[in-house]
């Protein structure tokens, strides 16, 4: 569920008051600042409590989507009056829709957007404006960012505020609300990472930055957004057929000083196009002469394909990803290699084609595996294709986070790195970053874990490890925003107070985000968490692993939590078979709620001994029982043969009496005759 | 092997048909005032089908203890036939012989209605003893504790004394009469 601006903007009364954040801001549920939004963030007014006097905002994110939380403390020591920086980021309760939300708080800039609108045509600024406001600012932020590692990702006309109301100085929007480039429209990312879609286009690099940079430069120029009115797919076709610089540059007038700027910053070729370095020489006065985009080879003759020509191989390999299941038969009739070898003379090529298209391991694929690795091979820069699936490397992991809630692109997923798709463009690159390098790891690693049903396991669990940022997705906090895993008991604290009870405590989603964030500690318990037999073993197993975060994360009492849990636990007490014992564990689960501890929970309803010596006490008891049954069957049995039992009885006990007095009356006979 | 049980039978054997016409014509005297003193006790024997003949122990034990007197005064006087003849003619001798068995027989009626009191009483006992156990083992398990106990036992054949012969009956039955005694007594 995304945000909803509009009720959010248009309807703050609903709510009124004001939350805090961290116990360091207050954000003004009235005061909402439509001005500032940056989709999908809505932006209202914050003040820091020891500093009232400075103009904050707070950017209240969509929950569903992961924020880049990890990037906060980094952003903010950097140095800078070019990026409304953030100071600090947090979970809020949400009044005006009734749950929590992340949120941000950043600079408040005096002045408003520099686009309102990218919608809209504005009067186009001279550039020496742009170049003096946005350029040189900007190149001085993106090689501070560069150096740290990081990158903006949301550099767009309408992303740009002026500092001051003066407008004398040009500062970059929010850059940590949303997952990197996903609210970027496609005419402001490079070819690559437009192809892919939003919520797969990952951190990228600097270069990302520069190249989204040139499109923001031409826009303020022209007072447009270039190729405004086309749809995504035509504007990817556009630069792929006239290149980024001529299909967005098109026949508007610049002056030579801006082209060439615009020539560097645009070039589709990742290598020619201008380093951080390179704008900063130019932005100093050193002209440079920026290298053409190199033209991509044509064949002799197009291949038609779904009834259009394509002259190149990224075409083809574009063509191919938009229409999937008729790629299939190009491929395997052979037309594809036929062309090819006719069209371009290129033995790598033709060798990279073949090579997609023969599996090593001479297994059956199908006609998907094929067709996401010849793309591949016709266009090594692309992002990774399978059907619907289209992610750059760097957002493959961030897409599978984004969807881990759609079943087909769960399954599409799967198949990706099941087919070691990501492998095979490794093959097919000529050169990788050690961004790239790591992730390709990461892909090969997780890979292992894509078929395994077990809970901590499976998809969820690549989803998590690839998204250090993915809030837990478990429906139990469907309301609330869990990032870390301290904030996992505290969230269940919130819902135990709201609520009253739990419906569960750690399901598919959670243990999946737990054994992602401390495996080692969790995982013996997760065994016993995916216990299908016994439902008391899989709850104690999972309030085992809330007492392991509350002792070495949380380390606070969770009375509320505690008395949940511990109504939850009511039925695990019947695992034991004495009443007293059973008396016994209530008291202590009583005294352990008052305590907060969860660990003196799992203690007093799961020792191991308690139980061990009630088992055997019963067992024993069920057997005195079984005696006392026998006995009572037996004594019915005499009684109602009671006549019986007293004729035999009587004839014992009169044998021995007779025997008794036979032998008084022998002894006294012996004596009587002795002495009489 | 000499330790061979059917030997040590076989042998017993022998031994009681070579000593025992040996002591009877040694002692023959004695014999036959102990035969006539103690018929009682042999038709006691004869008509006794317990397997421990204890209704024939009784009169017995009793039986002998009126004879030994009149045993003795054989021992110490005639010890002959007509000695013999003399005491069992004596009509006091026999009616004491007689009489001891007759004190024997009326034990063994009297303690049967005696003995069937005492348990009525002991039964009453142990039933409430048990239940109150199982009172409180279920109590403290829960009906749980019943476990296949409380599955109804089967229903109890009624047996009567001519069955114990057969020795078929399970433990407690009145076919194995001596065994609740001997349990009652290890209780």
């Amino acid at each position: 569920m995304a945000l909803n601006l509009a009720d959010g903007n248009d309807n703050p009364s609903l709510a009124g008051g004001s939350v805090t954040l961290n116990d360091r801001f207050t954000i003004d549920l009235d005061g909402a600042l439509p001005t500032y939004d940056v989709a999908p963030s809505v932006a209202y007014s914050a003040t820091m409590m020891s500093d009232r006097s400075r103009p904050l905002m707070a950017l209240v994110c969509d929950p569903q989507q992961p924020l880049r939380a990890d990037k906060v403390m980094t952003l903010r020591a950097i140095e800078t009056r070019t990026l409304l920086k953030p100071h600090d980021w947090g979970v809020i309760d949400w009044l005006i829709e009734n749950r929590r939300c992340p949120a941000v708080i950043v600079d408040r800039p005096a002045g408003g957007r520099v686009m309102p609108s990218l919608d809209t045509r504005s009067q186009p600024m001279h550039e020496d404006v742009v170049s003096r406001m946005l350029i040189r600012p900007a190149a001085e932020l993106l090689e501070l960012l560069d150096n740290n590692n990081l990158t903006h990702r949301a550099i767009r006309p309408d992303n740009l505020f002026y500092v001051d109301s003066e407008q004398s100085r040009i500062a970059l929007g929010d850059c940590i609300s949303a997952p990197p480039a996903v609210a970027q429209p496609v005419v402001f990312e490079t070819i690559e990472s437009g192809m892919a879609l939003p919520g797969g286009r990952g951190d990228g690099s600097s270069l990302n930055d520069l190249y989204s940079l040139g499109v923001t430069i031409l826009t303020l120029l022209i007072g447009h957004v270039p190729l405004a009115g086309m749809s995504d797919d035509e504007v990817i076709i556009e630069k792929l057929t006239h290149g980024s610089y001529n299909g967005l540059v098109g026949r508007e007038r610049l002056s030579l000083t801006m082209m060439e700027v615009l020539r560097g910053l645009l070039n589709d070729d990742p290598k020619e196009r201008w380093t951080v370095s390179d704008l900063m020489y130019w932005s100093d006065g050193r002209r440079q002469n920026p290298k053409p985009a190199a033209i991509p080879r044509k064949a002799n003759r197009p291949f038609v394909f779904d009834g259009n020509e394509c002259q190149t191989t990224r075409d083809l390999a574009n063509a191919f990803a938009s229409n999937w299941d008729a790629a299939v038969g190009p491929i395997k009739d052979g037309s594809l290699n036929v062309w090819l070898r006719r069209g371009f003379s290129d033995e790598e090529l033709i060798e990279s084609v073949n090579d997609a298209m023969t599996d090593p391991m001479s297994i059956e694929r199908s006609d998907d595996w094929l067709v996401s690795r010849v793309c591949i091979a016709l266009d090594p820069q692309a992002p990774i294709r399978y059907r619907d699936l289209r992610a750059t490397v760097e957002g493959l992991g961030l897409l599978i986070g984004g969807y881990i809630d759609d079943e087909d692109m769960r399954d599409l997923f799967a198949k990706t790195l099941r087919e070691q798709i990501p492998a095979f463009w490794q093959k097919n690159q000529r050169r990788l970053t050690e961004a790239q390098e790591k992730l390709l790891g990461d892909y090969d690693r997780a890979r292992s874990y894509v078929d395994r049903i077990g809970l901590g396991l499976g998809l969820e669990r690549v989803a998590y490890d690839l998204n250090p940022n993915l809030p837990c997705k478990a429906p139990i906090f469907e309301n609330d925003y869990v990032v870390e895993v301290s904030d996992y008991l505290p969230a269940l604290e919130n819902i135990a107070i709201s609520t009253g009870d739990l419906k569960g405590l750690v399901d598919r989603n959670g243990a999946a985000f737990l054994a992602s964030k401390m495996a080692r500690q969790v995982t013996p318990d997760l065994r016993d968490l995916d216990n299908q037999v016994d439902p008391h073993v899989s709850l104690i197993a999972s309030v085992k692993i809330l007492a392991t975060i509350q002792d070495r994360v949380a380390k606070r009492e969770f009375v509320d939590l505690c008395a949940a849990i511990s109504s939850l636990l009511e039925p695990s007490i019947e695992r034991f078979h004495s009443r007293t014992v059973r008396k016994r564990v209530r008291e202590g689960l009583k005294k352990a709620t008052r305590g907060g501890r969860l660990s003196r929970l799992v203690g007093v309803v799961s020792d191991p001994r308690d139980l061990v010596a009630d088992t055997k006490a019963f067992q024993q008891a069920i057997a005195a029982y079984a005696r006392s049954v026998m006995e009572d069957q037996r004594l019915e049995y005499e009684k109602t043969h009671r006549d019986y039992f007293a004729r035999e009885r009587g004839a014992q006990m009169s044998s021995t009496v007779s025997g008794f007095i036979t032998c008084v009356a022998t002894v006294l006979i012996f004596v009587a005759m002795m002495f009489f | 092997m000499s330790d061979d049980p059917g030997n040590v039978t076989k042998g017993r054997a022998v031994i009681a048909w070579v000593v025992a016409p040996v002591v009877a014509i040694a002692f023959f005297p004695t014999i036959l005032l102990l035969v006539i003193g103690m018929a009682p006790s042999i038709v006691a024997y004869i008509i006794d089908k317990r397997p421990r003949k204890v209704t024939a122990r009784s009169i017995g034990y009793l039986n002998f203890a009126g004879a030994l007197p009149y045993a003795l005064q054989l021992w110490t006087g005639q010890n002959t036939i007509s000695g013999v003849m003399a005491l069992v003619l004596e009509p006091a001798a026999l009616m004491i012989m007689y009489g001891a068995a007759a004190v024997g027989w009326t034990l063994n009626f009297i303690m049967a209605p005696i003995m069937s009191a005492y348990l009525a009483v002991q039964h009453e006992s142990k039933s409430r003893s048990i239940g109150s156990r199982q009172e409180k083992l279920v109590k403290e398990w829960g009906s749980e504790v019943k476990g296949q106990a409380a599955v109804p036992a089967a229903p109890q054949k009624p047996v009567e004394q001519g069955m114990a012969e057969e020795n078929k009956t399970f433990k407690g039955e009145p076919g194995t009469a001596e065994d609740p005694a001997e349990e009652e007594e290890a209780t």
